[in-house]
């Protein structure tokens, strides 16, 4: 267990206790907010994947400014651009999905009159 | 399509049904409020359906004749390439599919004369005749598709009209119709997949053509046989897969009962068994083993249900599961004698002799038995038709009302009995002659028990004709007026019981007409059976003998031997007094009435067979009921595991989810 291995293990742990959420919150809004955490908690394992350290000592963003000249630099130094890319879609796609659950806690408020999952047992065999 | 309506035999039928339920379906909701349009589209469905089944059956005559001289066959449509499998429909005749034609066509026509009068008053007639139709239709073409594809749609078409046939019947009949179509639905399931696996193991060619597979000798070969002997089994209505024929006889209509289940089921079934037993497999000694014990299981456990049944119906449908025990003792016989030829090098000209003359009381039997059972069924609609029950306790006496169903009943009853110089007995001796000359020790077993089985028949149908026919009058029976004798539901009795009497003493022109064309379609070399002038049944050069002329003749004697007796007596005018019991005139309708239906309930409590029928009558031997009973368990277990908590559905994804991760990481590590 190396001290490059800590990151990693705060982003499972912000997964972990997104699940717990999801898992065991019996309130649909603590249910929601739980998944936007383990959302965010995957997102930051990506970029934490894509990270490397730079030459100069300080991250470099994958961004080139200064024309083809410094593309070298670049290619050398920043950190990788393909999971931020990602992160980024990811990012609205989580927007989308939790608006779509805010709207179906919505529609179950209406029906049951309440946010507790264990008056929703319409499922029970 | 063009194909469908070329081949006239599927096309009539088909074109005739499709324009009757499509003018139902035009003038339908006119004609359910006034009655005098909704008569007169039942007459034009009426009208159209009897024409087109007459159309149909003088094509199947002339498709038999034709086929005599080699198979008809139609140019199949162009194949639609799904590429490991190839989607294409053919049909053509030989003498087996034509026998199966002919037969279907001729029973459904008498089967449509007689629902003019049957049927008449029911709700949504012409959706009847064009089921009815549909289902010629989809009979006739099963039996001369030349694709698997073709045969398991229509063999489908047939299970799903059936289903709906039965259904017409009275609402509580309606479980009843859902377990015929779940347990036919099964066994048509079996039946593709014993395709599928037969494609799978690269033994059928791509476009499915129900061709030669070859030995039943490795694993896939027998599932596939067992799998596609199931559907056949289950249509022809045979031990362990029988259950829906007496679940479905009590409230389906008359009718349908004697079309479907007693006739055109046991075609197709049969068939289908045939087919595959000497067509498309060379079944091995095992297998065929296997078909023999079926056979004579189901004979003897379905006659003995039969006997001590109360109803009508469902004593006759337990006889329907019976004979088919014959039919498929038959074909089991002559598959066990052709595989034992083969592992000995070759069959010899005694095997191929035996084989033929089992194959032949099989194949005649399953022709013999449409015929009868189905006039069977039509009597006990008649019977129905006056009393409105088929429950034995409450029937008696109706032979002065109806002595021509009386009459026809009575052949029909002799000739399931096997007795000569009937239809059945012909095909039942050939049956019993097959099992003598197979030589092995389980065809005398299974001899024994068909013996037995035919014996328990005759007992059995004494006891319809008692309950139903003789004694006096039943409650059920109206003293005076109501309906009588119906001349169109008495004619297409008549000519089945004439057809009963003609099959068994011109049993040599039958065989040799009908079902030796036939057995040589899949094979079977019509050795050892002679037909010399065609009345006379020689086996394996006088080994056995049916004359036909010399025992009716035999017969007659003794018929006349017994009125000559019967004469005298009276000639001595012996004192007649009325009977007295009990201190009541016996001979009066009123108070003295016994049925019948306790004949046999002494068998009911004899030590050993005590429990067969109470576990018989329970349902323990009803694969349909202990799936039900198991499947239910199972289920309740599985609902106590749905508590309608989120939290639990989710950790269960979460479970699950572990679970595949860890074997997922476990194969990527080991894969390196």
């Amino acid at each position: 267990m190396t001290l490059a291995m800590l990151p990693y293990l705060l982003a499972f742990l912000l997964l972990v206790v997104g699940l717990y959420a999801v898992v065991a919150k019996r309130n649909v809004i603590k249910i929601i907010v739980g998944l936007a955490i383990l959302d965010y908690a995957v997102n930051l394992l990506l970029v934490l994947v894509g990270y490397r350290p730079s030459p100069s000592g300080s991250p470099m963003a994958p961004i080139l400014t200064g024309g083809v000249a410094h593309e070298p630099a670049l290619v050398a130094g920043a950190v990788d651009p393909l999971p931020q890319a990602l992160v980024l879609t990811s990012i609205v796609i989580g927007l989308s999905v939790t608006a779509l659950v805010v709207g179906l806690a919505i529609r179950l408020y209406e029906k049951y009159g309440t946010f507790d999952t264990e008056r929703m047992r319409n499922l029970r065999g | 399509m063009e194909l469908l309506l070329d081949v006239r035999v599927i096309g009539v039928p088909l074109a005739a049904g499709a324009a009757v339920y499509a003018l139902w379906l035009l003038l339908g909701w006119a004609a359910r409020r006034a009655a005098g349009l909704e008569r007169l589209l039942t007459v034009t469905a009426q009208a159209v359906a009897v024409a087109a089944l007459v159309w149909a059956a003088a094509e199947a005559v002339s498709l038999f004749a034709a086929a005599r001289q080699g198979p008809v066959a139609w140019a199949p449509t162009g194949q639609i390439d799904l590429g490991p499998v190839a989607l294409a429909l053919g049909f053509r005749a030989d003498g087996l599919s034509s026998l199966i034609v002919l037969a279907a066509s001729g029973i459904a026509l008498l089967v449509a004369l007689y629902s003019l009068r049957a049927m008449a008053g029911r709700p949504r007639l012409p959706v009847y005749y064009a089921w009815l139709l549909w289902t010629v239709a989809a009979v006739n073409a099963a039996a001369m598709a030349t694709t698997f594809l073709g045969l398991i749609l229509a063999w489908e078409a047939a299970t799903v009209l059936l289903y709906l046939l039965v259904g017409m019947g009275r609402p509580q009949g309606r479980a009843a119709a859902m377990k015929t179509f779940a347990i036919l639905g099964f066994a048509d399931v079996c039946l593709l997949l014993g395709v599928a696996i037969l494609l799978g193991s690269g033994a059928l060619p791509k476009d499915l053509a129900l061709a030669g597979v070859g030995a039943t000798d490795s694993p896939e070969r027998v599932a596939a046989y067992l799998l596609m002997l199931a559907a056949a089994m289950a249509k022809a209505g045979a031990m362990p897969l029988h259950t829906w024929v007496p679940a479905a006889s009590e409230d389906a209509p008359t009718p349908v009962f004697a079309l479907l289940p007693a006739a055109l089921d046991k075609l197709l079934g049969i068939y289908l068994l045939a087919r595959l037993t000497f067509g498309v497999f060379a079944v091995g000694e095992a297998l065929a083993e296997v078909l023999m014990i079926i056979g004579a299981a189901t004979i003897l456990l379905a006659v003995m249900m039969a006997m001590v049944q109360h109803n009508l119906k469902r004593l006759l449908a337990f006889h329907a599961v019976s004979q088919v025990g014959y039919m498929v003792l038959g074909m089991g016989l002559a598959a066990w004698v052709l595989a034992a030829g083969r592992a000995a090098g070759g069959p010899t000209a005694g095997q191929q002799a035996a084989a033929a003359i089992a194959f032949a009381g099989g194949l005649l039997h399953m022709l013999n038995n449409s015929i009868y059972k189905c006039c069977l069924f039509l009597a006990a609609g008649s019977a129905e038709q006056v009393a409105g029950t088929t429950d034995l306790d409450r029937l008696g006496g109706l032979a002065r009302r109806l002595p021509v169903t009386f009459v026809c009943c009575l052949v029909a009853a002799l000739a399931i009995s096997g007795v000569p110089p009937l239809n059945g007995f012909v095909s039942k001796w050939l049956v019993y002659q097959g099992a003598l000359q197979a030589g092995s020790g389980l065809a005398l077993v299974c001899l024994v028990a068909a013996v037995f089985g035919s014996a328990l028949t005759l007992a059995s149908f004494i006891k319809v004709l008692h309950s139903v026919f003789l004694g006096t009058r039943g409650e059920a029976v109206p003293a005076e007026g109501g309906p009588g004798e119906s001349p169109s539901m008495a004619v297409p009795m008549v000519i089945l019981a004439l057809a009963c009497v003609g099959l068994g003493i011109g049993g040599g022109w039958a065989v040799d007409g009908l079902i030796l064309p036939a057995g040589a379609a899949v094979g079977i070399q019509p050795a050892g059976i002679e037909t010399a002038g065609g009345w006379d049944l020689n086996i394996l050069g006088g080994r056995g003998l049916w004359s036909p002329v010399l025992a009716t003749g035999l017969i007659l004697a003794g018929i006349a031997v017994g009125l000559v007796l019967y004469w005298i007596g009276r000639v001595m005018r012996v004192r007649v007094v009325p009977n007295f019991v009990g201190g009541e005139d016996a001979s009066s309708d009123a108070t003295w009435h016994v049925s019948g239906t306790g004949f046999y309930e002494t068998i009911r409590r004899m030590p050993g067979l005590a429990a067969l029928f109470r576990d018989g009558g329970a349902g323990a031997f009803d694969v349909y009921r202990l799936t039900g009973h198991y499947g239910e368990t199972l289920v309740g277990r599985l609902s106590a595991w749905h508590t309608g908590l989120l939290a639990v559905y989710a950790s269960w994804v979460l479970v699950g989810l572990a679970a595949l991760v860890v074997v997922l990481a476990g194969r990527w590590a080991g894969g390196g």
